[in-house]
């Protein structure tokens, strides 16, 4: 079958088969492979990307069922060559360490800042449950998301 | 992890959704937002021949506010919506805080409540993934004669009932509505499950979840309480709900979790009615947990659950008394 989506506003028309994932769509046809595979069943958050807005795990979504939407991942966030508050923060405060959560870490807080501009640190912990780092130990994590935000606040 | 092939329909009306579905049979699955299926598919736990996908059809999705002050939800809406849409948390907030309690933030934003009611039930051995399992081994749930959970038991399938939502919409007194391509029926969602671990809910061939049906919750205290070893995408140890209604008088005490279907406590809801102004909190915690049947899992033994129902139980009964 075929599936018309746009991956970070650009209209891509791809054809697949019934069993490929939102996940190996992004990695494998389209090579956007900032989308980590972690474990495969909803569990990690590493594949988290924004479909129609919203975070979701794409491990778990049909490619099949995307036909028409609107996908952003990881690699549609920087803009004119210029990284995103989040991206630039995670990198100044190194909330980083093996980095394979961090684009699941973002997107999800991205999400968040879109629904709730200045969140309080218990929200950014509440938003951020469902991604597992299994180095940094998520202090790191919390403040440059919370530095992120506040320079994302500073902007608007 | 990759999905085995499956052929993939998606209909646009109920009717050719349930004749597809009368017409596969065993070999269909019903996908509403993934969140289970898929990933007992990519264990190969389940490989179903078709996928009907759900989400083409319309007028499946939303919360609706009825005429008689009650509401009604399609069971294709999203676990996020029951969570944070302001009817719900103000009318029926003991069913919002159940669906904020399911998985994660992503999962609430793909999984949905009718799929939440049907979730499958969940073993220990069951639902390890088929390489861990091996490929001979199977248990009755997976179509062999052996239970691997339970080595000693003759026969039957434990498998635990463990969608979160199911606790605080029997204390609203919830219906549903069950169609297929003749016709339709509402029941009360207490006697959607069997008590089965195989065959957990009890739907026809070609019947489909289609809505939920909530009564008008005015004079309604509710309290839902979840209990789990880690507080984020898992499933409970031991999800209890507790209502008390007044005009005419009702109390319900209802815990998921711990069987393969809920389990109402008819007798503490009794004592809790009695004496619904006293200090009984404790009272009602042990008497319900006198009268539970508990399977023991992973999450804990007997005991443990028991324990953790009663005092769940009693912190419940206190909200819902005001105390």
């Amino acid at each position: 079958m075929e599936v018309e989506l746009l991956v970070n506003g650009k209209k891509e028309k791809i054809k697949i088969q019934s069993n490929v994932t939102l996940l190996h769509l992004l990695r494998e046809e389209l090579m956007l492979t900032g989308t980590k595979e972690g474990c495969g069943i909803g569990q990690c958050g590493a594949c988290t990307v924004l479909l129609d807005g919203r975070a979701v795990n794409a491990c778990l979504v049909l490619a099949a069922d995307v036909q028409g939407k609107e996908v952003w991942t990881i690699e549609g966030l920087a803009q004119h060559g210029e990284l995103h508050p989040l991206q630039k923060a995670f990198i100044e405060l190194n909330a980083i360490q093996c980095g394979f959560c961090t684009p699941g870490m973002v997107m999800v807080t991205v999400a968040l800042l879109k629904e709730n501009p200045h969140p309080t640190l218990d929200e950014v912990k509440e938003a951020i449950k469902g991604n597992f780092c299994r180095c940094t130990g998520y202090k790191k994590i919390l403040e440059a998301i919370q530095q992120g935000a506040d320079e994302i606040g500073r902007k608007v | 992890m990759r999905l085995p092939k499956f052929e993939w329909v998606a209909p646009s009306s109920l009717k050719d959704a349930s004749e597809i579905l009368k017409d596969k049979g065993e070999c269909a699955k019903l996908l509403a937002g993934g969140t289970d299926l898929l990933i007992a598919m990519k264990q190969r736990i389940l490989k179903p021949d078709y996928l009907i996908d759900l989400k083409n059809i319309s007028g499946l999705s939303g919360i609706y506010k009825l005429p008689d002050g009650g509401a009604k939800i399609g069971s294709l809406t999203k676990l996020i919506e029951v969570a944070t849409s302001g009817e719900m948390k103000q009318y029926y907030p003991s069913l919002a805080k159940a669906a904020s309690s399911v998985g994660s933030y992503q999962i609430r934003n793909l999984g949905t409540i009718g799929g939440n009611l049907c979730l499958d039930t969940k073993c220990d051995y069951y639902n390890q993934s088929s390489y861990w399992k091996g490929p001979s081994d199977k248990c009755r749930k997976g179509g062999g004669d052996r239970c691997y959970a339970f080595p000693y038991s003759k026969r039957g399938c434990y498998a635990l009932l463990s969608g979160d939502t199911v606790a605080a919409l029997i204390t609203y007194n919830a219906k549903i509505r069950i169609t297929n391509s003749e016709g339709e029926r509402i029941i009360p969602l207490e006697e959607f499950y069997t008590g089965q671990g195989i065959n957990h809910i009890n739907l026809k061939p070609g019947e489909i979840l289609s809505e939920i049906l909530l009564p008008p919750s005015n004079g309604v205290r509710a309290f839902f309480l979840k209990y789990a070893p880690r507080n984020t995408i898992d499933f409970a140890t031991v999800s209890i709900g507790v209502s008390l209604k007044k005009n005419p008088i009702e109390a319900r005490i209802v815990v998921g979790g711990v069987a393969s279907a809920p389990l109402r406590l008819k007798e503490a809801e009794e004592l809790l009615l009695q004496r619904v102004d006293d200090d009984i909190a404790d009272e009602v915690g042990k008497l319900g947990v006198a009268t539970a049947k508990i399977i023991s899992s992973v999450r804990g033994g007997v005991n443990y659950k028991r324990e953790m129902i009663r005092l769940l139980i009693r912190d419940a009964v206190r909200c819902v008394q005001g105390f």
